[in-house]
Parts: structure tokens; sequence; C-alpha cells
């Protein structure tokens, strides 16, 4: 690997925990909502229409092209633009071509992978569970804490590692508002790119086998970690 | 609790049905394919349209970057012709025997482009912004617009790499970058205002030689395209379009300088 590449290998470890850390952040809440559905018809309508309209929206990641996403942000974080300008005036930057707009990038593109594992563990929650720990007089927080992070822990570590290692593989959206920089935005599934275009197979080999060998290992361990608990030894 | 993990099931498997059903192949025998480099692919286009109209055989044009289209040969892509932006991959692609024929078709010109603002060579100099430029590792302007930063000495404070010059040309357009090195032939395309652009004189940089490659199992038609290509109407098209054909004005370069 050359320094160039290992540069690239930092940036794109450094890329995945940021999304990943955001993703924590605004998604946990977010798979929270969604997995609360409403029983009762008369409180229940407003909140479960927004369900229904807001999960589809998290989804769409999956289907859409990123270069969909990724010629959108390029207009929002266009100077010229609202979004752009807001943020050029605030800090003197533009979104595009820095870290922190390929965090925006990653974070909506690696959503619905974050999302949808720990939605569907917080719905498997047995409501009984929680509703007990209310009683018995835990804060909401407590609750959360104690309660749910540890029951829905294998949620967290599958949307944890999906959302890390998707990032780690994001392409289009960074190659659309990324322009290359070094230090920047220049990722490894970029430096390879560039690796291929400019013929030099060799280099190309490193990073493309190493990403491989990595996506593997990480959906092997998801898949074996998930099997173990599946099988009933869920206390460790 | 099963639906966790068979949410990652379905997705593989989603992938493993879907995929096979984007392999696909349309052409008749007698149409031409043509691989074009970005930034001739509308010139390309309109050069196809005039050829559908005298010969009545319809060309398929994929546009690509020249390094993606050299893979794409490289490894039994059918294409009939290959429009590149450089000349280099051109004589790789020959001296591996891909080829039947190899022709300079044209030589690209670089300009710098300031939206909304006047360009010359004292706002080039002077300029410290963002400029957005092709990738000089494999993109022929980008390498041309690196040769004359260098040249004018300019002190601009990001550059930044578009994988082709088409996407140069959109961080400039978009407004995410002030300013760039892109080519003209965009610049007419676009109906640019004269006063927003300067062409850079060619010899601040190494010549953009563009080269064709007619593939060696291609259609006999391939050669009658090329013939096409390089009739006086052509030739008047491809000038108009923001290129020099003759290589007045610029060196002839010898393709070797990578």
């Amino acid at each position: 690997m050359t320094d160039s590449d290992l540069v690239s290998l930092w940036l794109t470890l450094k890329l995945a925990g940021a999304t990943t850390l955001v993703l924590i952040v605004l998604g946990t809440p977010l798979a929270w909502w969604l997995s609360q559905r409403s029983h009762s018809s008369e409180r229940g309508w407003l909140r479960n229409t927004l369900q229904n309209i807001v999960e589809p929206l998290v989804a769409l990641p999956i289907v859409l092209p990123p270069t969909v996403v990724g010629f959108y942000l390029l207009l929002a974080f266009s100077p010229n633009n609202l979004p752009g300008e807001l943020w050029q005036s605030a800090t003197g930057t533009t979104l595009a071509f820095s870290f922190y707009g390929l965090v925006v990038g990653s974070a909506i593109y690696s959503l619905p992978f974050y999302v949808q594992p720990l939605q569907v563990a917080f719905s498997a929650l047995q409501r009984e569970l929680i509703e007990a720990a209310a009683t018995l007089g835990a804060s909401p927080l407590d609750r959360f804490f104690s309660l749910i992070v540890p029951l829905s822990r294998r949620g967290f570590i599958i949307a944890i590692c999906l959302s890390f290692a998707h990032t780690v593989g994001e392409f289009g959206i960074v190659l659309m508002i990324g322009g290359n920089l070094p230090d920047e935005t220049r990722v490894l599934s970029i430096a390879l790119f560039d690796h291929v275009e400019a013929l030099d197979y060799g280099k190309a080999h490193v990073l493309a086998g190493g990403l491989l060998g990595f996506s593997f290992v990480t959906l092997f361990l998801l898949y074996a970690v998930d099997r173990r608990w599946q099988n009933g030894t869920r206390t460790t | 609790m099963t639906s966790s993990n068979g949410w990652i099931r379905r997705k593989v498997l989603i992938a493993g049905v879907l995929i096979p059903l984007f392999v696909h192949s349309s052409c008749y025998a007698d149409d031409l394919r043509i691989g074009v480099a970005s930034n001739f692919r509308s010139t390309l286009e309109q050069i196809a349209t005039g050829f559908k109209l005298a010969h009545n055989i319809e060309v398929e044009v994929s546009a690509a970057s020249t390094g993606a289209l050299f893979a794409q040969v490289k490894s039994g892509a059918p294409f009939d012709i290959l429009f590149a932006a450089d000349s280099i991959r051109p004589a790789l692609l020959e001296s591996e025997g891909h080829t039947r024929l190899r022709r300079t078709y044209a030589y690209g010109q670089l300009v710098f482009w300031t939206p909304g603002k006047p360009a010359n060579e004292t706002t080039l100099k002077q300029y410290k912004g963002t400029m957005a430029i092709a990738n000089p590792r494999h993109a022929p302007y980008g390498k041309a617009a690196t040769d004359t930063l260098e040249l004018m000495q300019v002190k601009s404070d990001r550059v930044v790499y578009g994988t082709n010059i088409a996407q140069a040309f959109n961080f400039v357009r978009t407004g995410n970058a002030p300013a760039g090195l892109i080519a003209l032939s965009q610049i007419k395309y676009m109906n640019v205002p004269a006063i927003e652009f300067w062409v850079v004189p060619p010899e601040s940089y190494a010549p953009i030689e563009q080269q064709l490659v007619v593939l060696k199992n291609a259609s006999m038609n391939a050669e009658l395209f090329v013939a096409y290509t390089f009739d006086p109407g052509t030739t008047r098209l491809i000038e108009k379009s923001g290129y020099l054909v003759s290589d007045t004005g610029n060196q002839p370069g010898t393709g070797a300088d990578r």
C-alpha cells in the first residue's frame, strides 16, 4: 500500500466512524419512534400516518441510485442555493469537497442500514417488560439504557456494523460531491477508481482485494454473532 | 427474533435475483457501437445523426471516461470504434493488437471559466479560490490544467478534481466551485457568454491530442464512419464545437509523454 492509499484508508475509517456516530445519535430515536405503532385508532391516526410516510422515506436510499442523492446534494451544497449559502455564511467554506459534506451524504445513504434492523429489534421487544419497569419507577431514560438497549443489542450490533460497512463501501455519492481531495474526500473506493482509471491495476488489486476481504469478514462475523444469539445463548 | 437476520438475507437474495436481469444485449449486427470520451460526446452524437441520414446505419453511443472505455475494450466490450480523449490509450490498444486503425481526430482546447465574472489571463493568474479541474492522473484535460496552473503560477487554495472534464464542468456550473479549467467544447455546447471564459493559449500545456481507434473485430461500417468523420463538413462541425482539427497552433503530441 502506498502512503496516499494509507491516507485514504484512515480517511475511510474516519468517515465510516463519524457517519455511524451520527446515525447512532439521530437514527436511534427515529428507529424507536418508527417501532412504536399506536393501537388506539383515535389518537394514533396522525402518528400512524406520519410513520407510513417516514418509513418509506428512510428506505429510499436502498432503491435510489447514489447518483440521485449525489445530484441533489451537489445542488443543495452550492452556495447559490439556500442550504449551501447558510453553511457558507456560518463556516466560510463549502460543504461540497469537504469531509463534513461526505458525512452528510453518507448519513443519508446509510440511514436505512442503521434504522431498519434497529426498528425490527425494537418492535420485537415485549411491551409488558418495559411497562413493568415503568410501574417500578424507572425513568424513560433509565428504561431505555438499562432495559431497551441491552435487550436490543443484537439489533444495535447489526445496525452499527451494517452502517459502518456500508459507508466504507460507499462510492457514488462521494464521487459526485467529493472532488477527490487527498486527506479530505479521497476515500478508498475513490482511490481504487483512480487506480483503475490510471491503469494501475497492481495498486487497484491491493485496494479491491482489501475491501472484498473486509466486507466478507464483516458479514461473516455479523452472521456468526446473529446465529449465536438466535440459538438462545442470549446471556453470555 | 429472526426478522433482523431475515432482513439481511432478503437483501442478498434480492441482489442475486436482480443482477442477472441487467446483463443483456440489444444491438443488431449492422449497427455501430461507439465508445466516446465524455468531452466529445455531444459532438459525436451530432456526427452520428448526420451519418445515419447519409448511410442509414444506426449508431449506438456510449460515453465514459477514456480509462473506463479502455478497460471495457480490454475485457472484450463489443465496440466498433473508440473516440478517446488522449493518444496514450489508443496507442496502447494498438500496441496490444486490439485495433486495425488509429488516427487523431481533434485537439482539445482548455478554457478558464468563471461564471458571472469576466475571465482573462490576469484574472486566472490572480485567482485564489476553489478551482475545479479534471483529474490530472488520468484525464488529459486535467493534465493540461495542472500544466497551465504551474506555468501561470496560479495560487488557487483548493484544486478539486472531477473524475472527468464533464464533472469538473458540473462543479463550476452548480456553483460549488467558483472557477474551473475545463474544455472549450463544453463552453460552446452550453452557450456560455464570451466574457465569462478565456481560451488558454495552447502553448501553455501539452497538446490534448484526441485519437480514435477502429477495433480489430469491428463491423466494416466502422471505416465508413471514420471517413465520414474526416469529411470536410464534419471537420467544420468539430471545429465549431470547440476543437482544433489540424495541429495548427499546437505542437503535435508524441503520445509518449506519460
